[in-house]
């Protein structure tokens, strides 16, 4: 097997606040090859975001890293120097941040954005710069690039300011895209524009992806593999067309349900989760799903299940795993 | 109504955050003519002696202690100098004392409050107490102290009230870096490994520079005002130079004979403490229109 583009193994990230510790990692595995879109999905809080800034060696404080290895072509991330990671940061991996419209400085033109990157990671001079921008800003789909780059953030649509982004996160021809739930501040057409974006760059340039969102529908259209996380776990990892055919987590059940259909007949109701996700501020054993679990038993709420091969290539923390494809179909 | 008007009206093709500003400034009168007051003061103190009379120490005894006449528009003082040359002359020294003194506040506080702000942790403490052990001792007081022990004069008078006056200037950059260092472009640029120096200037430093200047106009009254407290105590400017502080001095002894000897310094630094004050106001809230 080739070795991987990313690779993360074990990973634990808390955030040892003043009365509390919480736990928003908890043994994050996960592998992305070039060319391959991976997905991870989850509530608010399941440590999604987290995850990604552990790549970068961006967790805000007071969150740390206490155990667990990212290695990244063939480096391990966690032991490079603050100018290494620099170098890496933009240059080797590209970010698409969740919120476009504040990620863009207000006060830098869309060209002063690109031509720092260029020019910090690639030493390009003004003038090299300037071309690449407009190639790049074309590249992205910003008509009339050579306009529009002197502009300032405000004078651009959600939508093309998103764009720029995507401009700035591939300026330096990463190896790795990492975004951020990069459609949720965006309407639900631009959303589209912006994914088939994105999908477009993967394929082109053979990028490895990880794309966070908490839409699965995102996932079902624009991933390959796909990691369903929970309270800093990871319950279900699976290619897509199985996850979505045969989910086997109870949890990856309930959120499957919660996807309003349109072609369902009858369901009037939208089905949800009962309860909230928790934070996790105490390392307990049992399943965290298990409160809000109803095939929840005494074993659940008293041992950890583990990440396990269930089928090929589709792996699932749980003591019960839901066989029956039938209950999907509802 | 008029607020309505400036909230509703946007400059139509204002391509930067100045543009905006001045568009704002420009329709706050008050602001406008304080500022063409303040800039014309600024002028008349930069060429004193090409529009002055005559020299600030020219003395002519025979005509001492004259009202406004035509030959000394003004009047002159117990020496016989000419008031109007005086009051130019004065401004000279006034204003670069008011300018210089919070230049040299900026220039000490501003690093200091960025850095403690940016970073935090123990630069952040150590930062923090210094404000409270300068803030504890009034401004006044320390600058009485420090030309107590190495004399007065123009240069020491604005070092000395510089060096006084950094903690405002310290606090202010503090609390803009605190709140902007957590902003969402802040991140991305750290994504794109761009190195925290270039972050802190080149991506911050633009956002956080509007309130600085606002409050270094605002800081220039008050140096008016003590630098002509302390030139009035004879501490600060030393004769034969001219000083509104130091003409209100003079001309007190003199007030039964000749009025205008100390009305004109008096005049002279409420106008400028007035145009200052009130141009920096429009100023703030030209740049923050959020303060209002």
């Amino acid at each position: 097997m080739p070795e991987a583009l990313l690779e993360i193994r074990d990973l634990h990230v808390s955030f040892a606040l003043e009365r509390s510790t919480v736990y928003a990692v908890q043994g994050l595995s996960l592998q992305v090859d070039a060319g391959e879109r991976v997905g991870v999905v989850g509530e608010s809080g399941s440590g999604k975001s987290v995850s990604a800034l552990s790549v970068m060696q961006m967790v805000p404080s007071p969150g740390k890293i206490t155990a667990g290895d990212i290695v990244f072509g063939g480096e391990n991330i966690r032991t490079l120097s603050t100018s290494e990671l620099r170098h890496i940061r933009g240059g080797q991996i590209g970010m698409i941040p969740q919120n476009p419209l504040t990620s863009l400085n207000p006060v830098l033109t869309v060209e002063a954005h690109l031509q720092e990157v260029l020019r910090l990671h690639l030493g390009l001079t003004r003038r090299e710069g300037r071309e690449r921008t407009i190639e790049l800003l074309r590249s992205v789909g910003i008509p009339d690039p050579a306009t529009r780059m002197h502009e300032y953030p405000h004078r651009l649509s959600g939508g093309q300011r998103q764009r720029v982004m995507i401009a700035l996160a591939m300026a330096c021809a990463p190896k790795l895209l990492i975004a951020d739930e990069p459609t949720t501040a965006l309407d639900v057409t631009i959303q589209a524009q912006i994914l088939d974006l994105f999908d477009e760059l993967v394929e082109s340039s053979n990028l490895g992806a990880i794309l966070i969102t908490h839409n699965l529908g995102i996932v079902a259209g624009h991933c390959d593999r796909v990691v369903v996380m929970y309270a800093g776990r990871v319950m279900e990892t699976a290619s897509v067309p199985d996850l979505f055919a045969r989910p086997a987590h109870p949890y990856t059940l309930g959120l499957l349900r919660c996807v309003p259909r349109l072609t369902a007949r009858r369901s009037r109701v939208f089905h949800a989760i009962p309860g909230a996700p928790p934070q996790v501020t105490q390392l307990a054993e049992g399943c965290p799903f298990a409160p809000r679990c109803e095939r929840a038993t005494d074993q659940c709420r008293t041992q950890t299940p583990p990440l396990e091969e269930f089928r090929t290539n589709h792996a699932i923390a749980c003591w019960h795993p839901v066989t029956e494809p039938a209950e999907v179909a509802s | 109504m008029t607020v309505l008007q400036e909230r509703i009206a946007t400059p139509r093709s204002s391509s930067s955050f100045w543009h905006a500003a001045w568009y704002r400034y420009k329709r706050n009168r008050l602001a406008l003519v304080s500022g063409v007051i303040a800039v014309l003061i600024l002028v008349v103190a930069a060429l004193a002696s090409v529009i002055a009379p005559f020299g600030y120490a020219t003395q002519n005894l025979n005509e001492s202690l004259t009202g406004p006449s035509l030959h000394h528009l003004l009047g002159t003082d117990q020496l016989g100098r000419d008031l109007l040359s005086r009051a130019i002359f004065g401004a000279r020294t006034s204003m670069a004392i008011a300018i210089g003194a919070p230049l040299v506040g900026a220039i000490i506080g501003i690093p200091i409050g960025i850095l403690s702000g940016w970073f935090g942790g123990v630069i952040d403490f150590i930062a923090l107490r210094a404000f409270e052990v300068f803030t504890m001792v009034p401004q006044v007081l320390m600058a009485l102290l420090l030309i107590a022990l190495y004399g007065g004069g123009v240069l020491k008078l604005l070092l000395f009230l510089g060096i006084t006056s950094w903690v405002g200037f310290g606090r202010l950059a503090r609390a803009q870096y605190l709140t902007l260092r957590d902003r969402d472009f802040v991140l991305a640029a750290k994504a794109m490994g761009v190195p925290t120096w270039r972050i802190i200037i080149v991506h911050v430093l633009p956002s956080a520079v509007g309130p600085m200047i606002v409050f270094f106009v605002q800081q220039v009254p008050a140096t008016i005002f003590a630098a002509a407290g302390f030139s009035f105590l004879g501490l600060g400017v030393q004769d034969p130079l001219a000083d509104w502080g130091k003409m209100i001095n003079d001309g007190e002894q003199y007030l039964s004979i000749n009025l205008t000897v100390a009305l004109t310094p008096i005049i002279c630094i409420a106008l400028a403490t007035l145009a200052f004050s009130f141009a920096g106001d429009g100023l703030r809230d030209a740049l923050d229109p959020t303060s209002r």
